[in-house]
C-alpha cells in the first residue's frame, strides 16, 4: 500500500528526518518562494509521518522492537512538542496523522508503566501546547483530540487542572464557532469528570476560583454554552465524590437565586438543567438559615410553578423514548416517573417549609 | 495520504449576514433544510448557491447535541469529493446554522422514490455504489465509522456526484463513545440523577472499553446483527449497512422494511442474511454483482471484505463515471423543491401541546427505515 517505501528505514531515521522537515518548515525564510522550501518540506512531513503510522499501527501485526524504538526516539528528539506546535504548517490529511501518532504511542503501556504519559509528565509544554490548538481554528479540532487522549491519564489531567492554563477554557468556549466551542466544552467537561477522586479534591481546595469561572458560563449568552455547562454543574454536584463541594455549593444564596432564575428561562431545556440543581437546594435536609429563608419566602410561588411545570416533559426526546420501549417495554423505572417523583418530592418538602 | 485528494472544495464563512436564505428544500424533525446563495462581502464572486441546514438546538435532546457535534466534527475533518463537507456555521440564538454543498438531486432514495419505485439497473446501482464506497474508504482509514448507510444518506449533485451525508451518527474509533456515556446517564439515571446526601452510597467506576464501540445506533433495517446484538463492533458494521443499501438500490426498498422495528431487528439476528433476487424484480442483476451483496453480508463481521478491498474487486474497478448518472437517472428529473412539494410532512411534534391529539399507535411503532441512536443494553461485562 505504501508507494513510498524504498527501503525500509530505522525508527532513528524516522524521527529524525521527521524533526528536521519540521524545522525546515518553520525556518524557511518569508522571502523565499514558498515552492522551494515549504512545498518540498511539507510533503516530506506528510511522508514521513505516514511512515511513523504505518510502523506504530502496522499493516498487520506492529514490532515491539521497532515500536519501542521508534516511541523512545520520538522522546530524544522532542518529536511530540514539534508535532503540536506545528501541526498547522501540515497538510490537512497529515494533521490527522499526527493525531493517531499521539492515541497510540499515550495508549502505549509496558507492565503498569505509560512511558508517553511520564514523558508528557516531565514536558508539560506538550499537553499545553495541545490546548492552545483551540486558538486556531484550523487545527483546533486535530489538537483536540490529542487534548482529550491525553486527559484520559489522570498525571495528565491533574497537570492542567492544578495549571493556570486551566482557567482558559471559559475563553475557548466562548470566544470560538460552534464546532470548537463544543470540542472544547467536551474538553473541559472531560477535565472535571473522568478522575473523579482527584477533581473532587481539587474542587474542594480551590473552591472559590473555579466557581467564580464557572458561573461566567453558566450565565453565557451563547445558548449551547449554558445549556451545557448547567447540565455539567448538576453531573458534578451529583456525583457523590463531590459531596463536600456539592455541601458548600447549596450553602450558598447566590447559587440559588441564580437557578430560580433560570428555572424560569424561556428554553425548556435550561429550565430543565436548572431544575436538577435545585432539587438540591431543596431536598438538602440541613438548610442553611438564608437558603431555607428564600424557599420560605418564596414558598406559595414555588408551589404554583412546580405544579405546572414540565407536565409534559419525559427528560428525553420522543424518538429517544420510542427506541427504548421498542427494546425494553416495561422498564422497571421510566425516567418520566422518576422526574414526577422527584418533582412531587420537592412540592411535600416545600409545603412543609 | 493513501485517501487524500486534492482541496476542491472551498471554505465559505461563519457570519450569517454572507448568506440569502431560500425556500425550504428538506424537513427533518427537528432541522429544515433552505436553499440559499453565499455572497461574500468583499468578493467580486456573485452568488453561489448552497444548502443551509437549520437545527433548533432547543429542540434537541442533550444526546443529540452530542451527536450533531459529531457530526460537524467529521464533517470538518473530512477532505473527500464523497464525503459531505461543513463549510462554514454560526449559531443564532437556539438555532444553529451549517452551510452545505448544495445536492440539487436530493438522495439516492429520493430519486428511486420518486422515478423509480421498483429499484434501478446494475450500471447505476454500482455507479452509486462506488462513489459512496470511496467515501466510507476515507472515513474508514481514518478511524471514523458512519453507522448509518443508506441509500437515504447518499446525496447525488447535477453532475452525478454522490456524497455521504448525515453523519450524524457516525463516530471516532479513537475519541471516546459519546452515546455510551451519554445512554449511561440514562440507564442509571436514579443513581447518577439521584439526590444522594451520603457520600459513601453508589456503585464503582466503570472502565470504558476504547477502539469498539456498543450503541445502538443506525436505522433498523439496515443494522449490522453484531450491532443489534450489543456485541462491540467496528468499521465492518457499516459494510453489512453496505450491502443492505445495495439490496435497497436494487429493489427499490431495503429488505424486510415492511416489517415492524421489533421483527426486523430479531430477524436480522436470527434469520439468514437477504440476497439479491437476480431475475424476479424489475431488472436483471448479474452473478457477481449478488455474489458481492453476500459477501457483504455475512454474518461474521471478521469475515466481511473492508471498504478498500472491494474497490479492488473487478465488480467496482470498471465502474462508468459520475457523468453516468446524469444520463439515466438524473435526466427529466424535476428539481428537488418541487419534488418535496408533493410529499411535505409536518415536522414531528416534540413536545407534546395541549391543543395536539394524541395518536399514541403511530408514535410507538416508529417505522423501521428511520434512524435511531440509543444503547440496546447494558451488561455488567463492560468494564474489565
Amino acid at each position: 500500500m505504501n508507494f513510498f517505501k524504498t527501503r525500509q528505514r530505522t525508527p532513528t531515521d524516522l524521527a529524525r528526518g521527521l524533526r528536521d522537515n519540521i524545522l525546515k518548515l518553520e525556518s524557511a525564510p518569508p522571502g523565499e518562494p514558498r515552492k522551494k522550501v515549504r512545498a518540498p518540506a511539507s510533503e516530506e512531513v506528510s511522508k514521513y509521518l505516514q511512515q511513523i503510522k504505518g510502523m506504530l499501527y502496522g499493516d498487520g501485526e506492529p514490532v515491539p522492537e521497532l515500536f519501542a524504538q521508534l516511541a523512545q526516539e520520538t522522546y530524544s528528539t522532542d518529536l511530540l512538542h514539534l508535532l503540536v506546535v506545528h501541526i498547522a504548517r501540515f497538510d490537512f490529511e497529515a494533521r490527522k496523522d499526527v493525531v493517531q501518532i499521539f492515541n497510540n504511542l499515550l495508549r502505549r503501556q509496558i507492565g503498569a508503566r505509560w512511558p508517553t504519559v511520564e514523558y508528557i509528565s516531565g514536558k508539560r509544554e506538550v499537553l499545553f501546547a495541545a490546548l492552545d490548538g483551540y486558538e486556531n481554528e484550523d487545527i483546533a479540532l486535530n489538537t483536540g483530540m490529542i487534548l482529550r487522549e491525553m486527559l484520559r491519564h489522570e498525571p495528565l489531567c491533574k497537570i492542567l487542572l492544578y495549571s493556570e492554563q486551566f482557567y482558559k477554557y471559559p475563553h475557548f468556549i466562548e470566544t470560538t464557532t460552534f464546532g470548537i466551542s463544543t470540542d472544547a466544552y467536551t474538553s473541559l467537561k472531560e477535565t472535571l469528570t473522568r478522575h473523579k477522586p482527584m477533581v473532587a479534591e481539587y474542587l474542594d481546595k480551590n473552591y472559590d476560583r473555579f466557581f467564580n469561572s464557572f458561573t461566567t458560563l453558566i450565565m453565557s449568552t451563547n445558548y449551547v454554552t449554558k445549556r451545557q455547562s448547567l447540565k455539567l454543574l448538576g453531573e458534578i454536584l451529583l456525583d457523590r465524590a463531590n459531596f463536600n463541594v456539592m455541601t458548600r455549593y447549596i450553602a450558598n444564596d447566590a447559587n440559588l437565586k441564580m437557578m430560580m432564575n433560570l428555572l424560569r428561562d424561556r428554553s425548556k431545556n435550561i429550565q430543565f438543567e436548572a431544575f436538577h440543581v435545585f432539587k438540591v437546594f431543596v431536598a438538602n435536609p440541613k438548610k442553611p438559615p438564608q437558603i431555607e429563608a428564600i424557599l420560605r419566602r418564596n414558598k406559595d410561588k414555588l408551589l404554583v410553578f412546580l405544579k405546572d411545570f414540565h407536565n409534559d416533559k419525559d427528560g428525553e426526546s420522543l424518538p429517544l423514548a420510542i427506541v427504548r420501549t421498542l427494546i425494553n417495554p416495561f422498564p422497571d423505572n421510566p425516567i418520566d416517573e422518576q422526574f414526577t417523583d422527584e418533582k412531587q418530592f420537592l412540592i411535600v418538602q416545600i409545603q412543609s417549609l | 495520504f493513501i485517501g487524500a485528494v486534492k482541496d476542491e472544495y472551498q471554505l465559505f464563512s461563519d457570519r450569517a449576514e454572507d448568506y440569502t436564505l431560500g425556500p425550504p428544500i428538506g424537513f427533518g424533525s427537528s432541522s429544515i433544510v433552505y436553499y440559499a446563495t453565499y455572497h461574500p462581502k468583499f468578493s467580486r464572486h456573485a452568488h453561489i448557491p448552497c444548502a443551509l441546514k437549520v437545527l433548533d438546538l432547543d429542540r434537541l435532546p442533550q444526546g443529540s447535541l452530542r451527536l450533531l457535534q459529531s457530526e460537524t466534527q467529521l464533517m470538518s475533518l473530512s477532505k473527500h469529493p464523497n464525503v459531505l463537507r461543513v463549510r462554514g456555521s454560526w449559531l443564532d440564538g437556539h438555532k444553529l446554522h451549517i452551510a452545505l454543498r448544495l445536492m440539487n438531486a436530493g438522495s439516492a432514495a429520493d430519486v428511486m422514490q420518486y422515478a423509480w419505485p421498483g429499484g434501478m439497473e446494475e450500471e447505476v446501482v454500482r455507479c452509486i455504489l462506488r462513489q459512496a464506497l470511496e467515501g466510507l474508504n476515507y472515513l474508514h482509514i481514518n478511524g471514523f465509522i458512519h453507522r448509518d448507510i443508506k441509500a437515504a444518506n447518499l446525496l447525488i449533485d447535477d453532475d452525478g456526484t454522490v456524497l455521504l451525508g448525515d453523519l450524524g451518527v457516525a463516530a471516532p474509533l479513537t475519541d471516546e463513545d459519546h452515546t455510551h456515556v451519554h445512554t449511561h446517564v440514562n440507564d442509571t439515571s436514579k443513581a447518577s440523577r439521584a439526590v444522594i446526601f451520603d457520600p459513601d452510597v453508589g456503585s464503582p467506576p466503570r472502565l470504558p472499553k476504547v477502539g469498539k464501540r456498543r450503541s445502538f445506533v443506525g436505522t433498523p433495517c439496515w443494522m449490522a446483527p453484531e450491532l443489534i446484538s450489543g456485541i462491540h463492533y467496528d468499521s465492518s458494521a457499516d459494510i453489512w449497512s453496505f450491502g443492505i443499501t445495495a439490496l435497497e438500490l436494487a429493489q427499490g426498498r431495503a429488505p424486510r422494511s415492511r416489517e415492524s422495528s421489533r421483527t426486523v431487528l430479531s430477524q436480522i439476528v436470527e434469520a439468514a442474511p437477504p440476497t439479491l433476487d437476480r431475475q424476479g424484480g424489475v431488472h436483471k442483476y448479474s452473478r457477481a454483482f449478488k455474489e458481492t451483496v453476500e459477501r457483504c453480508l455475512v454474518k461474521d463481521p471478521s469475515l466481511r471484505p473492508t471498504a478498500a478491498q472491494l474497490l479492488q474487486t473487478p465488480f467496482f474497478k470498471n465502474t462508468k463515471k459520475p457523468s453516468y448518472l446524469v444520463g439515466t437517472i438524473l435526466r427529466d428529473l424535476p428539481p428537488l423543491a418541487q419534488r418535496l412539494e408533493r410529499r411535505k410532512q409536518p415536522t414531528l411534534v416534540l413536545h407534546g401541546t395541549i391543543d395536539s391529539w394524541d395518536f399514541p399507535t403511530t408514535l410507538f411503532f416508529p417505522s423501521p427505515t428511520q434512524s435511531v441512536f440509543h444503547r440496546s443494553r447494558r451488561t455488567s461485562l463492560d468494564g474489565r
